[in-house]
């Protein structure tokens, strides 16, 4: 199976996940009332929210490339730090409640759970009856990805996995080696702190909770599916515990980054779209 | 940190001048317990270590051999960090810029005892490579590293046996042991995965299609270096043996098999007195079309020598090849395919300087900007070479960054010619016409290609953990044969404490070779007490006895005794705090 088999896998869980989530946390009444008023405006209005969240993944993506040879060259060495810090403690003492169900419910929740996780809020947010969570989750995200990455090339610091004597076992590449195809295109084994995977997800999480009056039923999933993803992390050696909580931390700032600069984002968002439709048009004539 | 340079002295006059010794240390770089000194959270200093190796990504084995003597410094009082350093980054700060207390590694050995020379030799100590990276020095023992390459017969053994004594009883770096190399094969395709050492430059040569009928076949390797794209230059060091671009790519004079140095692009040689004159085979050409020459064969001698092809007053040998080089004076063409090389070796050690790969010389010529004055980095080292011209008998066809690389097969290299030369005997022509790295994230990955039958073969460095995952699958089996990769721990003689040999020795006292070898590799190893791998060279006193039994494990089983491990570093000259902690 190789990384296109990957990616088909995920690509299909996921979907099956957000097919099923949006009957039962949207509700079928509401997707029958955006049915009828038809979903472009929607988009048009999520549009350059979208396209600024693109220009910010492939920006940072590309420096992430690059990144990873520079922060050998400018960037501090933590590793051996954190495993003075914290050991093998919080790893060992989660993998001593190791059980098969256990592996396969958390190597489920690290590949599949997060992906949809991810992308389930913004399906969600673009339905809702207002565009503020959908504006709110789109900078708290490209906050986390821009700050995250400065972080990896700041920090080289591998995870526990990478230290054998610590004893800890690798379940995910040990049980789905074919994993690492698709892990290994996304990250590199530098890059551990902070865990990504937590502060996205807790991002996501703390929004579910803040927009209940939206969706009430989805923080009944979106919290304990965000905690599921932080220990499964650490219980699949990915990440080490001060990774998670800085991961949390950096959740924490970029939600109240994103609602203390909301007004200013879709201000300067709204005037970005202006100025391209204008151009845009000045072209055309 | 030279303020004081007597390891012996008395505790009180040590704390008078902490202050002040911290002080320089701390400004010297590197040295937590110093920082921490200066910061007045440790009354007296503590012996402090950083320790790197390989993340388990790259290396499992060299990872736990580190983790282990890092739990076992930390029981007998040292101050120790433990950071990962991925091959790439290991050449940089390791074989470049010596910057490093100690590290757990691998390096290639040679089965001639004069790769001990550039090693340990005191005057090599600011080179590249595996030049003396341990900032190792004793003069008697340069004496002898340099004399044994001028002898031959009993005389040299009686001074190579003094040699592995000295080198012994310093232990300017740690012997560990030999991995097993382990490739994991398909069996439907090719046989023959084991008619030689899997890391030796001939291996690919020996195989054969299992069909007899079948050529032009694509032989498909796996492989988990990402770098493999990126680096095909012959000058850069190695880490580990197997190395397609030195067995493919480029060719040398003479190689290595059927237990002697054979020739290879040269057709013959003969000694006469300290002169050893070589004939080319005819018709050789490089893969970009241009003919190979003699002119080519002293170029590629005087440029692995230096770099900077006397551009500069400073010399810039290459990392590699270079003791091969300096066993010639002077190579003089006599005609198209004919040189002359003015020897400084016995002819038993002669030979050996033919197995320098040959470069280009309109290629290599313009590659000798000084990149790096102070480590003595040129154009000729950091280049990717990714467009490598080689005489190879496979040459270069595509690459894909950090995906694929793809050579094809060279009809017209002696290998491959139908002239009946005993070479073409030997090993021609190649089994395959074409050959395609694919470049996966892991072991596992590697071998489950090779499941999905994506892959005919692995590069021989499996970890030995999925040696079982192999033997349950019907249509792979396991190649695996004893290699001359030494798993080691290394030590920077330059700094404090570990220019003290007694320090060293103490370290190695912590180490159980004998269980490194059952529970790290699982048995696929041999254990060694001298980086000289045929026992024939060594001391008798000096032999593997189910031990070390120079420095032997300072525990029972696999238990460390720590007192009987701190004796060690007492002995050495060090002392230990009430705490426990072990000061200067």
């Amino acid at each position: 199976m190789a990384l296109f088999d990957v990616l088909l896998d995920v690509t299909t869980v996921t979907v099956a996940l957000l097919a099923v989530s949006l009957v039962l946390i949207v509700g079928v009444g509401r997707l029958r009332s955006i049915y009828r008023d038809g979903l472009r405006k929607r988009i048009a209005a999520a549009l350059p929210y979208l396209v600024f969240l693109g220009i910010v993944l492939g920006v940072m993506g590309t420096f992430r490339r690059v990144g990873s040879d520079l922060s050998w060259v400018v960037g501090i060495e933590i590793s051996s730090y954190i495993l003075d810090f914290e050991g093998g403690a919080v790893i060992l003492w989660l993998q001593s409640f190791e059980s098969s169900a256990l592996t396969a419910y958390f190597t489920g929740v690290y590949i599949y759970g997060y992906v949809y996780l991810l992308i389930f809020p913004f399906l969600a947010y673009l339905l809702a009856s207002d565009h503020q969570p959908f504006r709110t989750l789109s900078l708290a995200y490209a906050f986390n990805y821009v700050v995250g990455i400065l972080l990896y090339v700041t920090f080289i610091a591998y995870g526990p996995r990478n230290y054998e004597h610590l004893g800890v076992a690798q379940f995910l590449y040990d049980t789905w080696p074919q994993s690492q195809l698709l892990t290994s295109e996304v990250n590199v084994n530098t890059n551990v702190f902070p865990s990504l995977h937590s502060s996205v997800s807790t991002t996501i999480a703390i929004l579910a909770v803040k927009t209940r009056d939206r969706y009430p039923r989805w923080p009944l999933i979106a919290v304990p599916l965000a905690v599921s993803v932080c220990v499964s992390t650490m219980y699949l050696a990915i990440h080490w515990a001060t990774d998670v909580v800085a991961g949390i931390g950096l959740a924490v700032i970029a939600v109240w980054f994103a609602e203390r600069y909301y007004d200013q984002y879709v201000m300067f968002i709204e005037w970005s779209r202006d100025r391209a439709l204008e151009t845009y048009r000045g072209l055309r004539q | 940190m030279n303020n004081h340079t007597d390891g012996q002295a008395p505790l009180t006059r040590r704390q008078v001048v902490a202050g002040g010794a911290a002080g320089v240390a701390a400004l010297s770089g590197g040295c937590l317990g110093s920082v921490r000194n200066l910061l007045g959270l440790a009354s007296a200093s503590q012996v402090s270590l950083r320790v790197v190796a390989p993340p388990v990504d790259w290396d499992r084995r060299a990872n736990e051999i580190a983790g282990q003597l890092v739990n076992r410094l930390e029981k007998v009082g040292v101050d120790t960090r433990f950071p990962l350093l991925p091959p790439e980054q290991f050449r940089e700060q390791i074989l470049y810029r010596r910057d490093f207390d100690v590290y757990v590694g691998t390096m290639p050995v040679r089965s001639d005892p004069d790769f001990l020379r550039p090693l340990l030799t005191s005057t090599r100590t600011n080179e590249l490579g595996w030049q003396n990276p341990f900032g190792f020095t004793d003069k008697a023992l340069d004496e002898r590293l340099d004399a044994q390459r001028r002898q031959a017969g009993a005389d040299r053994a009686d001074v190579v046996r003094d040699m592995l004594q000295t080198i012994a009883g310093e232990q300017p770096f740690v012997p560990i042991a030999t991995d097993r190399a382990i490739a994991a094969v398909r069996t439907d395709a090719f046989a023959g995965w084991e008619r030689t050492r899997l890391r030796d430059p001939t291996w690919l040569f020996e195989i054969e299609p299992v069909e007899e009928s079948v050529d032009g076949q694509t032989l498909r390797v796996t492989a988990k270096d990402k770098r493999i794209t990126e680096r095909l230059n012959p000058l850069v060091p190695w880490i580990n043996e197997f190395d397609l671009v030195r067995s493919l790519l480029y060719d040398p004079l003479a190689r290595y098999y059927d237990g002697a140095v054979r020739p290879w692009l040269a057709r013959e040689w003969s000694i006469d007195g300290d002169e050893l004159t070589v004939t080319l085979r005819p018709g050789l050409r490089w893969h970009d079309g241009e003919p190979l020459t003699a002119e080519d064969v002293r170029f590629t001698y005087q440029f692995v020598s230096d770099t900077s092809l006397d551009s500069t007053e400073a010399v810039y040998p290459a990392p590699t090849f270079q003791r091969q080089a300096s066993l010639v004076d002077e190579v003089t063409v006599l005609g198209e395919r004919q040189v002359r090389m003015r020897m400084d070796a016995s002819g038993a050690v002669a030979p050996d300087a033919l197995t320098v790969a040959l470069l280009p010389k309109h290629i290599w010529e313009s590659r000798t900007n000084v990149v790096d004055a102070q480590t003595g980095l040129t154009r000729a080292i950091t280049h990717g070479n990714t467009d490598a011209i080689g005489s190879g008998p496979m040459a270069l066809k595509s690459r894909r960054r950090e995906r694929s690389l793809r050579l094809s097969r060279v009809g017209n290299h002696p290998v491959n010619r139908d002239d009946d030369s005993e070479l073409a005997r030997r090993f021609g022509p190649l089994a395959f016409t074409e050959l395609v790295v694919r470049v996966t994230p892991s072991d596992l990955t590697m071998v489950s290609f090779l499941e999905e039958g994506k892959a005919d073969v692995t590069v021989p460095h499996l970890d030995n953990e999925v040696v079982s995952r192999i033997v349950t699958n019907d249509e792979l089996s396991v190649a695996t044969s004893p290699s001359r990769t030494l798993y080691h721990v290394g030590f920077n003689a330059r700094r404090r404490p570990l220019r003290t040999p007694g320090f060293r020795r103490a370290v190695a006292h912590l180490i159980n070779k004998a269980s490194v070898v059952d529970s790290v590799f699982g048995g696929y190893a041999d254990p060694h007490t001298s980086p000289v791998l045929d026992e024939s060279w060594i001391p008798g006193n000096i032999r593997w006895n189910g031990g070390d039994p120079e420095v032997p494990f300072a525990g029972v089983e696999d238990e460390l005794d720590a007192d009987r491990a701190r004796e060690h570093f007492r002995a050495a000259g060090f002392h230990y705090g009430e705490d426990g902690r072990l000061v200067y």
